[in-house]
């Protein structure tokens, strides 16, 4: 994720000490998932001024985070995450991003909100939680969800209007996030710092996927006479001009 | 019958003729008396039965023949060596002679006795006669064998002799080995000759000439010897194809060859360089044609293809200044060069095909990696600049263009031998081209013929594709003429008339380079031209409609009267800007930096160039020499003082600003411009492949890239893999998504 955005989050895990309460509280109501309907809407009572009584618990979340009628923003969303437990460069709330097919990095709309907590079948931010950390751990051995994911972050960490690009240092944190101990992370996100260009495109974001499944890390496997795009190409050069391996 | 004989009677009759027809055939037998014989035979041939003929009378003859032979090689006892052989010739001419006569008399019988054979299954040959055979038998076996090993002595020692000079008795040579192969048996004629005679032969021929040779190099040295081994082996040749089985040849040539050159080869090669520096044809032929024969020519060609290089290298190396600065001396150079070497693989090397390879690659890196148009810190060589620049030169009015036709012609024949050889054929391209928008539209070009031939040149060379431009820009200019006639027309019919007169260009979009440079505020006519320009905008318009036309300032030329000195009108030829900027001080004679750009509409920038020309020129005068200090309050005024010695000025002259001479459009063709016209040409050959082909793995597209954009330029693999990338963020192909990364494709997205 972008660096102000890493930054902001920092910023606002000092508030997750004062929110414990809360989410004790939340994880408290856990056991009652069948009155989900009710429950949380006792809890959120005392904090929205308005009577409530018509929205449902997801509505009434989306209401405390929003910054507008439509969204949550960067500040809304440090909150939730807060409130979640959860940093909001981790894994898990890309998940989340994912599952509401989240258009823009740091925004949620009130429809992506909704419909991922419809997809996720939950109504409570420790059901969330619980329901984000098994889909982390189950991603992690199902090819088919993680390329659509990945393919997915392209398209959500991109701040221009066409979707075409990532500029790189946000590539650069993603990719870190998505690919933790890919053999070739570290190395790739270092070298993207080097690079005269400011941005990343599509096809070399998927083609690194494709990189390091298939590529070995002493690049032993590499041949720059396939297709791999220039970027690679240079890279796996880089790398050994760097004596990386 | 009457006169019906014996078997007995019959050969009575014949037996003395015969005789005599062995032993003295010089007496001669009568026309007469050879019909009396032959008609005997016949009629006893026709008449009597076969048996007493085959059992009697064929007996008869040969034992004759047997006791001839012996009576006649008697005499040979009293022949010393030298002369045997020549008693054993004549002899053998003689008996050859006595044994056909023989065979033609004894035809009748010798019809009955074959037709014998084929009951009692002989093995004799059915078309032989069989006394005839028989003949040769006894001459075998009498003459022949006893002295067979004489023979063969006398016989070398006359080819000896030959070969030192002593041409005599070669008719006996051929004669007497005549007789070795005749005696040969049926199956293998040779047989003979080959066990008794060429055996020896060819032993005594590579002893021979193993010492002579080893002798003959160490006196002589290579030149010389080459020049012997030549006449050796035509001698040596010429004495077996006139004298001698021809079957001989091949194995002598074996020999000789072996002997003579492939011995030396070594040798030889190694003095190649220096005939080569020497320059001497003759011995570069001997050399060619004698090492061809042993197939030794990879060391000579290696040489000669390394020669040329250097020799092209020392020669721009000693005029390297002006072959950097003067396209027509590198390229005159190169051009002597390459004629001098073809000239010789012509003349000296057969045209051979691997020697014109090997030229074509040395010469290839010499037209490119010469020191004066390689730039080692690039890596690249401007040489496709360099032969456009040499190209524009001939093709302009000037002092290099050439006015005989022929001889033009032939010079721009020379270019494109030149041409050939260039690896990147889209550099030149854009440069010609580039080069030829200028002569056409300033009107210098020397002459319209002699620019289609140059074209018809390149189009039949590397085809009608890459000249397309070319050709449009010449019939552009064809069409100009009718269009400035057909304005002029409409002009007097509407009773206009024009202030000043103008001549119009009308070019299409696209085949001239021709662009005007980005002012951020643009060019507005002055109105001296204003009503022309409108005049013949609403003419176009009308006579062909839904076109564009754009006025490309930059290269719009004008002729302006200076009368700004007393008493002197200097004609100065212009560019449109410098004409506006001159036009406002028909008014006044001080004006300021920002009066121009109000007037004329130009930017601060774009106005520079114009200025400095006109004050280069002394036309005008500024109040401040730098023009890095120039504000809007500069003053420019006119030089009253102004003198020139010609009375035609031209005031588009280039000008330096900052590091670089400019002037009003580059002459070459930018990088960059090179760059984006091949990041174009992948483009439009990729999707043309994948258009028809659909899907395509990496490997086959780039091959095909390659092979599609070869006539322009070679590509490398890093641009077409960004071309394709490109495609793919543009979303014209896309990556099939194979589980297998090989087999892995590019697809086409309609």
């Amino acid at each position: 994720m972008t660096r102000k955005y890493t930054k902001k989050s920092s910023g606002s895990t000092a508030s997750t000490t004062n929110s414990t309460a809360e989410i004790v509280d939340l994880t408290t109501s856990t056991s009652s998932v069948g009155k989900k309907r009710k429950s949380p809407d006792e809890k959120l009572q005392p904090i929205t001024k308005k009577a409530l009584n018509s929205l449902t618990p997801v509505q009434i979340m989306f209401e405390k985070y929003k910054d507008d009628d439509e969204s949550i923003g960067p500040e809304g969303i440090t909150r939730f995450c807060s409130d979640l437990g959860l940093p909001p460069d981790s894994f898990e709330i890309l998940i989340l991003a994912w599952t509401m097919n989240a258009v823009k990095m740091g925004y949620f709309s009130k429809s992506e909100f909704n419909s991922g907590f419809e997809k996720l079948h939950c109504s409570d931010l420790a059901t969330l939680k619980k329901q984000l950390t098994s889909s982390a751990q189950k991603l992690k051995h199902d090819t088919t969800k993680f390329t659509d994911l990945y393919k997915y972050a392209f398209g959500f960490a991109s701040e221009v209007e066409s979707k075409k690009s990532v500029d790189l240092a946000t590539a650069a944190e993603m990719l870190k996030l998505l690919l933790p101990d890919g053999p070739h992370t570290t190395n790739f996100a270092d070298f993207l710092c080097t690079q005269p260009n400011k941005s990343i495109n599509k096809d070399q974001w998927l083609c690194f996927l494709e990189f390091s499944r298939t590529v070995k890390a002493d690049l032993s496997n590499y041949d720059d006479s396939e297709a791999w795009p220039l970027l690679l190409d240079q890279f796996s050069e880089w790398v050994q001009q760097e004596k990386r391996i | 019958m009457s006169d019906q004989i014996t078997v007995d009677e019959l050969w009575k009759e014949c037996e003395t003729t015969f005789e005599d027809l062995f032993l003295d055939l010089k007496k001669g037998l009568s026309r007469k008396r050879y019909m009396e014989i032959y008609t005997k035979i016949y009629n006893y041939c026709s008449s009597a039965n076969e048996k007493a003929l085959i059992d009697f009378y064929i007996p008869k003859v040969k034992v004759l023949v047997a006791q001839k032979a012996i009576q006649i090689m008697s005499r040979s006892e009293s022949y010393p060596n030298d002369a045997l052989l020549l008693f054993f010739r004549n002899q053998w001419n003689e008996w050859k002679m006595s044994s056909s006569v023989l065979k033609n008399l004894l035809s009748p019988v010798n019809k009955i006795h074959s037709s014998d054979k084929k009951t009692t299954n002989s093995s004799t040959n059915q078309n032989e006669s069989v006394v005839y055979s028989d003949t040769l038998n006894s001459w075998r076996e009498t003459a022949f064998n006893p002295l067979k090993n004489k023979l063969s002595v006398s016989l070398l020692q006359i080819i000896k002799n030959d070969r030192t000079g002593d041409s005599t008795n070669l008719q006996v040579l051929s004669d007497s080995l005549e007789c070795y192969v005749q005696l040969g048996p049926e199956k293998n004629k040779l047989e003979i000759y080959q066990s008794c005679f060429e055996q020896q032969f060819l032993a005594e021929t590579e002893t021979f000439y193993k010492s002579e040779s080893a002798n003959f190099i160490e006196k002589n040295g290579v030149c010389e010897y080459m020049r012997h081994v030549y006449y050796r082996i035509e001698q040596e040749t010429n004495r077996v194809n006139q004298y001698m089985p021809i079957s001989t040849l091949d194995k002598l040539t074996k020999i000789l060859n072996n002997v003579l050159i492939s011995n030396y080869k070594e040798q030889f090669a190694g003095k190649f360089l220096d005939i080569l520096i020497e320059d001497k044809s003759s011995d570069l032929v001997m050399m060619y044609s004698l090492l061809a024969r042993v197939n030794h020519l990879t060391p000579l060609k290696n040489i000669f293809s390394e020669f040329i290089k250097s020799e092209g290298l020392k020669e721009i190396e000693s005029n390297l200044k002006e072959a950097q600065e003067k396209p027509q001396v590198l390229i005159s150079i190169l051009l002597k060069i390459y004629s001098r070497f073809n000239i010789m693989i012509r003349e000296c090397f057969n045209n051979d095909t691997d020697f014109t390879t090997a030229m074509d690659k040395s010469f290839s890196s010499l037209v490119n990696e010469n020191p004066a148009s390689y730039d080692p810190k690039k890596k690249e060589s401007n040489i496709p600049v360099v032969l456009s620049k040499f190209c524009d030169q001939i093709l302009r009015k000037g002092p290099h263009h050439i006015s005989d036709e022929a001889e033009l012609e032939k010079k721009l024949t020379e270019a494109v031998c030149l041409f050939k050889y260039l690896p990147d054929k889209d550099i030149f391209m854009l440069n010609y081209q580039k080069m030829l928008s200028k002569r056409l539209v300033e009107d210098i070009s020397a002459s319209e013929d002699a620019e289609t031939l140059m074209i018809n040149k390149l189009k039949n060379y590397q085809g009608f594709d890459y000249c397309t431009k070319l050709t449009r820009m010449i019939t552009d200019m064809r069409l100009c003429k009718d269009i400035n006639t057909n304005f002029q027309n409409h002009l007097n019919e509407k009773n206009l008339t024009l202030p000043y007169t103008f001549n119009f260009y009308v070019l299409t979009n696209g085949s001239w380079s021709l662009s005007n440079k980005t002012s951020a505020t643009p060019f507005k006519p002055p109105s001296e031209m204003l009503s022309s320009i409108t005049y013949f905008e609403s003419f176009y318009k009308k006579s062909y409609q839904g076109r564009v036309l754009t006025f490309l300032y930059d290269f719009s030329r004008a002729d302006v009267d200076s009368r700004q000195v007393k008493g002197k009108i200097y004609k100065l030829t212009t560019t449109a800007y410098q004409m506006a900027i001159l036009l406002m001080f028909n008014g006044t004679d001080k004006i300021t930096r920002f009066l121009i750009n109000d007037t004329i509409g130009l930017d601060e920038t774009s106005i520079r160039l114009p200025l400095l020309a006109l004050i280069k020129t002394g036309v005008i005068e500024s109040s401040e020499a730098n023009f890095k200090n120039w504000n809007n309050d500069t003053e420019f005024t006119v030089n009253s003082k102004f003198s020139s010695k010609k009375m035609k000025v031209n005031c588009n002259i280039s000008v330096q600003i900052g590091e670089s001479k400019q002037s009003e459009g580059q002459q070459t063709v930018s990088e960059q411009e090179i760059e984006k016209e091949r990041f174009f040409k992948l483009q439009a050959a990729i999707v043309r492949i994948m258009k028809s082909k659909k899907t395509m793995s990496h490997n086959d597209l780039t091959v095909e890239t390659t092979t599609q954009v070869s006539k322009w330029f070679t590509p490398k693999i890093t641009a077409i893999k960004k071309a394709i990338e490109y495609l793919i963020d543009q979303e014209y192909i896309r990556r099939t998504s194979d589980d297998n990364p090989s087999a892995r494709k590019y697809e086409y997205m309609a």
